[in-house]
């Protein structure tokens, strides 16, 4: 397939999301997490249909990379913020404190297994471990405001889940970029040096704009800006081998909390967030290698089982902590098992930089745990507040009846 | 950033801050340079993308004070990140982006079509036709002339044959009549221009791409002969672009009523749709031998003038145009060769003054004639000066025809240079002397939309 045939393909299917993911409602028509897309990438690449062959597959990685790019940009602009609200600092605290014990609870037991089952090597161990962890450590926060808002909940459950799902994208964002510098540095100063300049660029280029934004620009101008410094952003990483990612959610992240025209920023860019996450939902699902599962699906069940058992505890802390009545902790901690763009982001830049089993097995556990969540996590999310109270019968019967 | 008005002008300490933020944008890039020397493929392409973008406009706005046109900024910052001076774009990546140049082309032509209202076209018909006769003719004529007694000192023709190098002047001769659509637009997005000189070069700009395709075909078909030794005068050829002539045109207005019901019932997404369009079309084009610029012109004029979907369609070109500008003009700036530039610029130095020359006589004697208005006898030339990708695209056409004329396309290359630099910035000083240019404040030319919605 020529150049502009391939970019032909991805303006047509960033046109198609464009209207079926950003429709109507939240998510305008489809799943809250995406997964069909997903679904339907696996479906046409080269380990099933062969559609898009595995040549075709790999001349898009570039344009993925540089998607996903702008997708954690525009994740990190709205960080901190769900609604028109900012989060309390001392959610923001628990979200973190949530999403690395779940990150833990996932790598460490794959970790072990996988060098004392499957004979890894400590490091490939340690990164296989780390990747899942960062992959499974988030909530969607698009799945839980689909649900709050579909429903009409109100509560202090339903608002303590919605920031913790807004603010859990962090943690495996900034464990990405750990991860990436431990994977291609010899010694710790080495690996001290690459986070820091992974996190550092990201920093230096948000600054940058935000000062750049200070100036009065016009809105063409700010295009140009954004948009530069954005790819100028992506490319340095990618020559440094940083993660691409993470330097760009550390400058949203940076440019929010700098740039007096935050609100007016991420205005602009929340609309161009449909047209970008569709073609790379597409491309991951085609990158899934599902061999890897004769041999090492195991890793990829524990990892899964370890994440229900981690949303589990947090669930039970959540309800806890907004005094929910009982018997809707278990119900909140599956409702928290939906996730979507950050996990693929985090398990497609994995596959891209490790090319091996290591890469191949986190993506595949991002994927089927976004399947997998979003056969369990709105439902039960939804029971959890009508447990919690937050959500009227009549309400849910009425979502019930259009769905 | 303002959400409703212009920009305001700009203080000492926000260009400092400018001028502090283009040297930390290069000094990142020259630090991952040094880091890791090799770095190519598709992501080198799009980090040149971002770093053009970001410099170009960096630099156009420190330029601002010195009432230069954006476009001269844009040149500029390519010139400083290209592969003669920082090295931070190199050749692989300036030619990498020649898609870009298709965007860009098409999205000229499309606004250029979408901004050819008829009746402005009916007011200005009269001068437009003496001057578009009078302009290809003299300029034509002279510059041939030109190249007939400075050939003696082009290294490339030096040892041709006098018929030959009469072939090659009366190419060149049809290349100087060529103008740049690229930079009027340009030009006129960044100052919102309206008014006689403004509405008269863009008229006249873009109705002379259809007349410069013509003119060299026919010429192509009568110096074949001159040329390359065994051929004829072949008739065959001039059906042919008539042919495609005619054809360009229907499938321009095809694809200009196509464009006007889909603004109609659907309009969303038009970024996407631009860009597939630019693509898509122009790829199709090219494969039927159809001529892209005459094509996406027919549409945009078509979508103007038979649907009320016009002021949409600039809008959202404008939008786009905005951005694919700094990369179109910044690349071309990368892509100027310096060394030959030093080596070739004293002969396109003097072709560029008799063509500047030659425009501006054209244009006074043409003025006379038609009994134009005085702000145009004394200004219409201005915008005709600049040439750019168009002149370059032709300059390729005649290199593939008559490879033996090796030199030809850099001595193309050479003159652009100094037309693309001198022409925006005599365009721009017009429009200001004229008062054409939109004073800082929320209004604006019509058909030219505020950036800043």
């Amino acid at each position: 397939m020529s150049g502009i045939g391939l970019l032909l393909v991805l303006l047509v299917l960033a046109y198609t999301g464009s209207i079926l993911v950003g429709g109507r409602t939240l998510r305008g028509f489809g799943l809250p997490s995406g997964s069909e897309y997903l679904i339907l990438g696996f479906v046409v690449g080269p380990h099933a249909l062969n559609v898009a062959e595995r040549s075709v597959v790999g001349e898009f990685a570039p344009l993925a990379l540089v998607g996903m790019g702008w997708l954690a940009l525009v994740t990190g602009l709205d960080f901190g913020v769900v609604g028109e609200r900012s989060i309390r600092k001392r959610t923001l605290a628990v979200s973190l404190s949530l999403g690395m014990a779940t990150a833990a609870v996932v790598a460490c037991p794959v970790a072990w297994l996988a060098q004392a089952r499957f004979g890894l090597p400590t490091r490939e161990a340690w990164l296989l471990g780390g990747g899942m962890g960062a992959a499974l450590s988030e909530t969607t926060r698009h799945a839980v405001r689909w649900v709050v808002q579909r429903y009409s909940a109100r509560g202090p459950l339903s608002n303590l889940i919605a920031e913790v799902a807004d603010a859990d994208d962090a943690v495996g964002l900034f464990l990405l970029a750990a991860l990436f510098a431990l994977g291609s540095s010899e010694t710790a100063e080495q690996t001290a040096v690459r986070l820091g300049v992974t996190l550092g660029g990201g920093i230096a280029v948000g600054v940058l704009v935000a000062i750049l934004f200070a100036m009065e620009h016009r809105l063409s101008e700010s295009w140009g800006l954004l948009i530069g410094a954005a790819l100028l952003a992506i490319g340095g990483a990618v020559r440094l081998e940083l993660a691409v990612v993470s330097t760009c959610f550390v400058m949203g992240v940076t440019l929010s909390l700098l740039s007096r025209h935050r609100e007016e920023i991420r205005n602009m860019l929340r609309p161009t967030h449909s047209p970008v996450v569709l073609p790379v939902l597409l491309l991951a699902g085609a990158m899934v290698d599902v061999d890897v599962i004769g041999r090492l699906g195991w890793l990829v069940a524990a990892a899964l089982a370890a994440r229900v058992l981690a949303k589990l505890l947090g669930g039970a802390a959540l309800a806890r902590v907004s005094r929910a009545p009982a018997g809707t902790a278990r119900a909140a901690g599956l409702g928290m098992l939906s996730s979507g763009s950050v996990s693929v982001m985090v398990g497609l830049a994995y596959a891209l930089q490790f090319p091996g089993d290591v890469g191949k097995l986190v993506l595949l556990t991002a994927v089927l745990s976004s399947v997998l969540g979003e056969l369990v996590g709105p439902l039960s999310l939804r029971s959890a507040l009508l447990r919690a109270g937050e959500i009227a019968a009549s309400s849910s019967r009425r979502a019930g009846e259009t769905t | 950033m303002s959400a409703t008005t212009a920009a305001p002008s700009k203080g000492i300490l926000v260009r400092m801050s400018q001028a502090l933020a283009l040297a930390a944008t290069f000094g990142l890039m020259l630090g991952a340079r040094h880091l890791v020397p090799t770095f190519d493929g598709t992501l080198a392409t799009i980090a040149a993308i971002g770093l053009l973008l970001l410099a170009g406009t960096l630099v156009a706005e420190l330029l601002e004070p010195l009432r230069l046109p954006h476009l001269t900024g844009y040149l500029l910052a390519g010139v400083l990140a290209g592969p003669y001076v920082l090295h931070l774009v190199e050749h692989d990546a300036v030619a990498r982006l020649s898609p870009v140049n298709t965007l860009a082309l098409a999205l000229i032509a499309l606004a250029g079509g979408v901004e050819l209202d008829i009746a402005m076209l009916r007011k200005v018909m009269r001068s437009l036709v003496v001057s578009t006769l009078v302009q290809s003719v003299l300029v034509f004529a002279v510059l041939a002339g030109a190249f007939l007694l400075l050939a003696p000192f082009i290294p490339f023709v030096r040892d041709l044959g006098s018929e030959a190098i009469l072939g090659v002047a009366l190419l060149w001769g049809v290349l100087s009549v060529s103008r740049s659509p690229a930079a009027c637009l340009a030009v006129l997005s960044q100052t919102r221009a309206k008014g006689p000189v403004a509405g008269f070069s863009l008229a006249f700009i873009m109705t002379s791409d259809v007349v410069v395709v013509v003119m060299l075909a026919v010429v192509i078909a009568i110096v074949r002969p001159m040329l390359v030794p065994g051929a004829e005068l072949s008739v065959a050829n001039l059906e042919l672009v008539g042919y495609e002539i005619v054809a360009s045109i229907c499938v321009g207005t095809t694809l200009g009523i196509v464009l006007a019901i889909y603004l109609k019932l659907l309009g969303r997404q038009l970024l996407l749709l631009l860009i597939a369009l630019s693509f898509g079309v122009t790829e199709a084009l090219h494969y039927l031998h159809f001529e892209p610029l005459l094509t996406f012109l027919s549409a945009g004029f078509v979508v103007r003038n038979l649907s009320r979907q016009g002021p949409v369609m600039l809008s959202a070109i404008m939008r786009t145009g905005e951005v694919v500008y700094v990369v179109f003009f910044a690349t071309a700036g990368a892509h100027l060769d310096l060394p030959l530039l030093r080596e070739l610029g004293p002969i396109a130095l003097a072709l560029c003054a008799v063509r500047a020359l030659a425009t501006w006589l054209a244009a006074r004697g043409a003025s006379a004639l038609a009994r134009d208005e005085p702000v145009i006898r004394r200004w219409g030339w201005s915008g005709l000066v600049s040439q750019a990708g168009l002149t370059l695209g032709l300059g390729v056409v005649i290199e593939r025809q008559f490879p033996e004329l090796t030199g030809f396309g850099s001595l193309v290359v050479a003159t652009v240079a100094v037309n693309e630099i001198v022409g925006p910035v005599l365009f721009k000083l017009a429009l200001d002397r004229t008062g054409e240019s939109a004073k800082e404040g929320p209004e604006a030319r019509s058909s030219l939309p505020a950036t800043s919605e």
